[in-house]
């Protein structure tokens, strides 16, 4: 009888992964029955994605990463796994014509290994920049216009942005306070909270808000006890939607220790806020810190 | 020829052997008997080369035993313990291969093999040779290891005497084996074999043994053949009981009693 | 078990055909699917000759940059691993012992780690092959120097005993790990991430340097591990009669965790931790044909390389064109399987399976 265990395991191992991988082929097929000649763009970068989108090139992707989640229609496309943890076969099973990444300290592609093993295989690698300002984020636009002959739409675009940010700098006028921010990133985890420093994207909006970041720490930590966080005291919360829906909303945020202790928790100025509007610049950050704006000059 | 000299150990300030000096001669059985704590295990743990921080010497055939030896010796000096910690399963044929190991590198030979199917029908386990040993009853187990160790000293060295040494081996054996395996052994020492054996039981050490030592307190109390030393004198010095001797009338044999 | 029943060499015939057609299974199936047809050519072309027929690029690539090093790397980490279970588990004559258990793997986390946080861009701007080379190294030096430590501390007190052995390997693995989670307390996002990843291992930054740098150490290591094999049995005995069959137990001791470290380390700082590949497959080994340590290499060697591949399949696979780290995979299969094991030999007789 106990002879027959091996057998019996590597045949069950067998069968799973049978199982498995005709669930695979399956998908194959559906991308096989697309024509070869059309353009077949996976973008591993959420700010890449959304400029896609706002170009008018949306169709043209098959393939995102995890973090990638606006606009709405991202939801419909083939992930490829989270950007730190990408799979090259994966990648190449999707037919892409190009794989688009922008390899900035928040969008770092791994494992290491991924970038190189894509080109030796012959698949188009390409790279834009990480824009952190905006005037980066025009060029990156115009880049991306350029690169899909769309250039009146980008045009349009880094005039949109022009335009919201002109408006941010008028409205702003109207605030005198200078309200403490902090933004809190997944709620609390194992213990700590993950506020945003004083740096990237998150950071710029909250001056361009007429705020300023709780959070002046010049270290990198990003881990910050629930001490660290009562000290800093902040006047305003803002927490992503992930974390502020996990732990059930306004009332049972206010109460975690160390946010119970702040000003903004016995004021009530807590708000939600959806990640994918903080965590990049892009067509639509000028309209993000008009709604921030408002948030936190709400008294 | 095995010889002893001066032979004393210590652990800390307990002195277990205290200037032991003794031989053992080939063709002969000798078996060493003394009270538990006499220091009989840790004396034939010096001779077989486990415990190395002894002072005095130990000659193999006039030749000093030294902490290097292991593998040399190994092939013509076997050692088989009061039980095994054998807990994995293994057939019965691969435990007695073990014995060979000192004789070959990779593989065995065919010789190793023919030697250990002779050493497993001298235990009459022949029938078990694909048995997993650790399905074996404890006294199937015991005539497994003497087999293994029998297979290890197997041949006579050309130049040299064999050398068995036996560590209380009769304990968990029934009364029919117990005998058959002290006549096996007998058997061996008789072919030009120094075979020493720990046992505790005076009376086959009286119908078996050619030669006893009396170990108490790590001191010898007596050595010599079994008549002369197995006396109720010194099994009162060495036990601290009184022993009357019965005469066997259709033998020669003694046997003690305790009163 | 019967162990009389089947011959060595027909289940070493037996596993090897095995591995091959697990292989060849393996080369084929993943996220994209390669053809025989497609293999062939390609093989054929790195063989220098010319094969007929035509191959899309982007296949052929796949094919000897990506899948081939993977399946490869698959089959030396899996043969490796297991090699290495089975050797801890015959020098501590205990089955249910792995490389976590003294400080093997949890040195090497560390190593790994260290490399991520303060490393890698210290080192590359040297040369490239230190770059490359600095993660498995740093693996090796710290999986080695938890492993020594274990073994001296437990032999400060004269005999290395198997009890105090494992006392002490919990006190290092404490140690490794708090030491580990503190970096990766200190470390920027992703470095932080990298070492979550690397923790639950996998093999899709296979490339070739990776394959030739795990072969180059880890072949050399089992076959001389399968030297030790008989010194190994007679140590199932316990260590006194290893000693009258004249071995040098202490000795042994030594060059066994050598080699082990040297095995588990390379392997880890390339693929990542991957556990119960190294408990599972001698245990099965084990229940087939006993315990001789010569036949539980040579199994776990190549059932290892099986079971590896398997598990790999399914990794990339199951969440296709994404991949899931093969470490689930294995402790998602293996734990149960484990339990499974434990639970079924409680009616059987003797031994630790009892």
């Amino acid at each position: 009888m106990k002879k027959y265990i091996l057998t019996l395991a590597c045949l069950s191992l067998f069968s799973t992964t049978l199982l498995v991988t005709s669930c695979g082929r399956f998908a194959n097929k559906e991308s096989e029955a697309q024509k070869k000649d059309t353009v077949r763009i996976v973008c591993v970068s959420k700010q890449l994605t959304e400029i896609l989108f706002a170009l008018g090139q949306g169709d043209k992707i098959v393939g995102i990463d995890l973090s990638s989640t606006y606009p709405e229609e991202t939801k419909k496309i083939t992930t490829v796994g989270y950007h730190r943890m990408l799979s090259a076969e994966g990648i190449i099973s999707l037919k892409p014509t190009a794989v688009f990444y922008n390899g900035g300290a928040d969008n770092a592609i791994g494992p290491d290994n991924v970038l190189p093993q894509l080109k030796q295989v012959g698949v188009t690698v390409v790279q834009f920049r990480s824009a952190e300002t905006i005037d980066d984020t025009k060029s990156l636009i115009q880049d991306l216009g350029r690169y899909f002959n769309a250039k009146s739409k980008a045009d349009s675009l880094c005039l949109k942005i022009d335009n919201d940010m002109k408006l941010v700098t008028e409205k702003k006028k109207q605030y005198t306070d200078i309200p403490s921010v902090m933004i809190v990133h997944f709620g609390r985890a194992n213990n700590v909270y993950f506020p945003f420093g004083p740096w990237g994207a998150a950071n710029f909006m909250i001056q361009q808000a007429g705020g300023i970041n709780a959070v002046d720490t010049t270290s990198k930590f990003r881990m910050l006890s629930a001490e660290v966080v009562a000290k800093f005291q902040p006047q305003i919360i803002i927490a992503t939607d992930f974390g502020f829906d996990r732990l059930g909303g306004l009332d049972k945020f206010k109460e975690l220790p160390g946010i119970a202790l702040s000003p903004a928790a016995k004021d009530n100025h807590i708000y939600r806020f959806e990640e994918h509007d903080l965590l990049y610049l892009g067509p639509r950050t000028g309209e993000n810190i008009l709604k921030l704006m408002e948030l936190i000059h709400k008294k | 020829m095995l010889e002893l000299k001066n032979i004393s150990h210590a652990i800390g300030k307990h002195q277990i052997l205290e200037n032991i000096s003794a031989s053992f001669e080939p063709n002969k059985l000798a078996m060493i008997i003394g009270p538990n704590g006499s220091g009989k295990s840790t004396l034939l743990k010096i001779i077989s080369n486990e415990i190395a921080n002894y002072t005095g010497s130990v000659y193999y055939s006039n030749k000093l035993l030294t902490r290097k030896d292991k593998s040399d010796i190994a092939k013509i000096r076997a050692v088989l313990s009061q039980e095994s910690e054998l807990s994995f399963p293994l057939s019965v044929e691969e435990v007695v291969m073990m014995g060979r190991y000192p004789h070959f590198s990779l593989k065995p030979t065919l010789k190793d093999i023919s030697i250990c199917n002779q050493a497993l029908e001298k235990m009459k386990m022949s029938a078990f040779s694909d048995r997993n040993y650790l399905t074996l009853s404890g006294g199937e187990k015991q005539r497994v290891h003497f087999a293994r160790v029998m297979a290890q000293i197997w041949e006579q060295p050309e130049d040299n005497n064999r050398y068995l040494l036996l560590d209380e081996p009769i304990a968990s054996l029934d009364l029919n084996y117990q005998h058959e395996f002290l006549k096996i052994t007998k058997e061996i020492a008789q072919q030009n074999t120094v075979t020493i054996a720990v046992i505790h039981d005076i009376n086959l050490a009286l119908q078996y043994a050619d030669t006893v030592l009396l170990l108490r307190n790590g001191n010898i109390i007596a050595n010599g053949p079994p008549i002369e030393v197995i006396t109720p004198e010194n099994l009162f010095n060495l036990y601290g009981l009184r022993c009357r001797v019965l005469k066997d009338p259709h033998s020669s044999f003694q046997h003690f009693i305790v009163e | 078990m019967k162990s009389g029943n089947i011959k060595y060499s027909t289940l070493y015939i037996g596993l090897s055909v095995l591995l091959l057609v697990t292989v060849l299974f393996a080369i084929r199936t993943g996220a994209v699917n390669i053809t025989y047809r497609e293999i062939f050519i390609s093989m054929g072309k790195a063989l220098g000759l010319n094969p007929k027929g035509n191959i899309e690029p982007i296949q052929e690539g796949l094919f000897m940059q990506i899948r081939l090093p993977r399946v490869l790397l698959c089959v030396v980490i899996g043969a490796g691993l297991s090699v290495s279970g089975a050797l801890m588990q015959g020098l501590f004559r205990n089955p249910i012992v792995e490389p976590g258990l003294i400080g093997t793997s949890s040195g090497a986390a560390f190593g790994a780690a260290l490399v991520f946080v303060i490393g890698k861009s210290f080192f590359s701007q040297y040369s490239t092959l230190l770059g490359t080379m600095i993660l498995p190294i740093s693996a090796f030096v710290f999986s080695f120097i938890a492993t020594m430590l274990v073994y001296k501390l437990s032999s400060s007190f004269g005999k290395v005993t198997v009890a105090v052995m494992i006392l002490v390997g919990v006190a290092i693995n404490a140690i490794a790990a708090s030491c580990t989670g503190f970096l990766s307390y200190i470390a920027r996002d992703p470095q932080a991430r990298s070492i979550t990843f690397w923790s639950l291992g996998t093999f899709s930054g296979a490339n070739w340097d990776s394959v030739i740098l795990v072969y180059l150490f880890t072949i050399p290591s089992i076959l001389l591990a399968l030297r030790y094999s008989k010194a190994l049995n007679a140590l199932l005995l316990g260590e006194s009669e290893a000693g009258y069959l004249g071995i040098d137990t202490e000795k042994l001791k030594t060059r066994i965790i050598i080699i082990n470290t040297l095995i588990v380390a390379i392997g880890t700082s390339v693929v990542g931790v991957i556990g119960f590949v190294g408990l599972i497959v001698p245990h099965l080994l084990r229940m087939v044909k006993g315990s001789d340590n010569r036949f539980l290499i040579i199994g776990s060697g190549l059932l290892g390389a099986i079971i590896m591949n398997v598990a790999d399949v399914i990794s990339r696979s199951v969440l296709a064109p994404a991949e899931l780290p093969i470490g689930i995979v294995t402790s998602f299969v293996g734990a149960p399987i484990f339990i499974w094991i434990l639970l079924h030999q409680k009616g059987g007789k003797g031994g630790f399976y009892a």
